[in-house]
């Protein structure tokens, strides 16, 4: 398989996370990804998932091990090291996480913003990845005028707009209907054909089914199942 | 320099488009900042008014019309090159006889005194900066030298005991009174600016995630605290103009308004001081307050 060729983008040795006094979201996750795949992390409530994604976007530190992401650990990142870092990874929320007061296009220029992007790679850029999510006419639009659709799309349009290796998407159709949910993996799967690896965290059944794409299983805080392909759950 | 510009832009979009919030800062900055300089403003009365009666206090020395009129004027200029004393005026014979004939409305009692026949005594009228700096003047008068020369000294201790008692206390009571006041208003505006950044702690939160460093996260807060400050400061200013006009000069007694004149006469002057610090005040404490209400919340990663 091509996958053998490819190095992994993020490699996740012995991780744990242990909150205070004794819960232990993680206790020795050890899974790696590669450059161009596609791969669903699933899980029930409390499996860790939510834990999981939360110390790869260095919201949190781990309690034990380390994660690398393209070659760096990022664990050991300093509190000022990390905006950089996470300017280079994309992530959608359940909740979307836009910025209220900001219109569609200043939601997505402001990641362009921060990350120093100068006037006019905002003008080029920003219209070209909002035409890619399909929200060309909506720029002008505030957050709270959207649909739970639109909003998931600016959202994914933010994470993308600075060209990130890795997108992380956690329960990005938690809030929405199955149509629109459909339509939102379909544009997750256009930018994963484009080239941006995509770790998708869902309970979602029957999306995992139908992507067919591989699939990480986390339970009880350790990773039960890590396989190719198809999967059942 | 485009970061600038861009912090800049952002406070704006921010400032504007949480009017509700934005202007419930402002009026509460604006208010205490009416409150410190009302305060201000009438430390600075007070302190004009305890100096016009401290000055008002005036030693007279009259003299034995025998004492010799070199003798005086060698007094005189002693005490003019005294730093605590204002002026220090010889009365002549015939200076005292127009005060008096000015004073005086009964023609029985003027035709007493005639230019040849005048009992009316010389004198120094001694006016000191300070009310507690008469008992000097009066120790001065009492020397070996000069004591032959008196005949009577006008000075009432009473009232120059009580003035320097008052004016201790009344400043010291208006610094006390002024600073408290300062304090609430400051931790008024303090909460009012932290509730607002409080229920914009979620945005903060994908600023972060979105890679924004803390400075970028700071900035437009500090330049919000900045419109804050300008802001209240023209509302306040407003405010200190139309009271001055309308109230103070209604509410004050006449006495104290004829020593330092008016008030408004008083600050007019300063009224340019007054927006300065308002101004100052205003955008110092809107920073301030702004930085420490989003502080807390980039402690985390």
């Amino acid at each position: 398989m091509e996958k053998k060729i490819l190095k992994p983008i993020v490699r996740v040795k012995n991780l744990a996370k242990t909150y205070p006094p004794n819960v232990n979201a993680l206790s020795g996750v050890n899974f790696d990804l590669y450059d161009g795949e596609f791969v669903c992390l699933i899980g029930s409530s409390g499996a860790g998932k939510s834990t999981l994604i939360k110390l790869i976007i260095c919201e949190e530190r781990p309690t034990r091990g380390h994660i690398y992401v393209a070659g760096r650990d990022i664990t050991t990142l300093r509190n000022k090291e990390i905006p950089y870092y996470r300017r280079r990874v994309g992530v959608v929320f359940q909740d979307f996480k836009l910025l209220p007061r900001l219109t569609v296009y200043e939601n997505v220029a402001f990641a362009l913003e921060v990350a120093d992007a100068t006037p006019s790679e905002i003008r080029k850029r920003v219209p070209f990845i909002l035409e890619l999510v399909g929200l060309k006419d909506r720029m002008k639009h505030f957050p709270n005028t959207l649909s739970g659709g639109e909003k998931q799309r600016t959202a994914i349009a933010r994470a993308i707009v600075n060209g990130p290796k890795l997108l992380i998407a956690d329960e990005p159709t938690g809030n929405l209907d199955p149509k629109t949910s459909w339509e939102i993996i379909k544009l997750l799967l256009e930018i994963n054909r484009r080239g941006t690896m995509i770790l998708l965290a869902t309970h979602a059944k029957e999306i995992v089914d139908q992507l067919r794409k591989r699939v990480i299983v986390l339970d009880q805080g350790q990773v039960s199942s890590t396989q190719q392909k198809t999967y059942n759950l | 320099m485009i970061t600038l510009f861009r912090i800049v832009k952002f406070g704006l979009v921010n400032f504007w488009r949480n009017w509700v919030l934005s202007s419930a800062s402002v009026i509460v900055l604006a208010i205490s900042l009416l409150i410190i300089s009302a305060f201000v403003s009438f430390n600075f009365l007070l302190q004009k008014a305890v100096q016009g009666i401290n000055q008002k206090v005036d030693v007279i020395a009259y003299f034995e019309d025998s004492a010799d009129e070199a003798k005086i004027l060698q007094m005189q200029d002693i005490l003019k090159n005294w730093s605590e004393v204002k002026e220090a005026n010889y009365i002549s014979k015939d200076e005292a006889l127009q005060k008096w004939l000015a004073n005086v409305t009964d023609p029985r009692l003027k035709e007493i005194v005639t230019p040849q026949e005048n009992p009316l005594p010389r004198s120094l009228e001694i006016k000191v900066n300070e009310a507690g700096d008469a008992q000097k003047i009066i120790d001065f008068l009492g020397e070996e030298e000069y004591k032959p020369l008196i005949s009577k000294i006008a000075y009432n201790k009473i009232v120059v005991d009580k003035i320097v008692s008052y004016s201790a206390a009344v400043k010291k009571v208006g610094i006390i009174l002024s600073s408290i006041f300062v304090l609430v208003a400051i931790y008024v505006v303090l909460n009012t600016i932290r509730l607002a950044i409080y229920s914009r702690k979620d945005e903060i939160d994908i600023m972060k995630l979105v890679g924004a460093s803390p400075g970028y996260i700071v900035f437009p807060f500090v330049v919000e605290g900045i419109i804050f400050g300008v802001l209240a400061a023209i509302i306040a200013f407003a405010l200190s103009l139309v009271s001055l006009q309308y109230g103070v000069n209604a509410l004050l007694p006449a006495e104290i308004l004829a020593e330092s004149k008016t008030f408004l006469q008083v600050s007019t002057i300063n009224l340019g001081y007054l927006f300065l610090l308002q101004l100052l005040l205003g955008m110092i404490i809107g920073v301030i307050c702004s930085i420490i209400g989003v502080n807390r919340y980039l402690k985390n990663l």
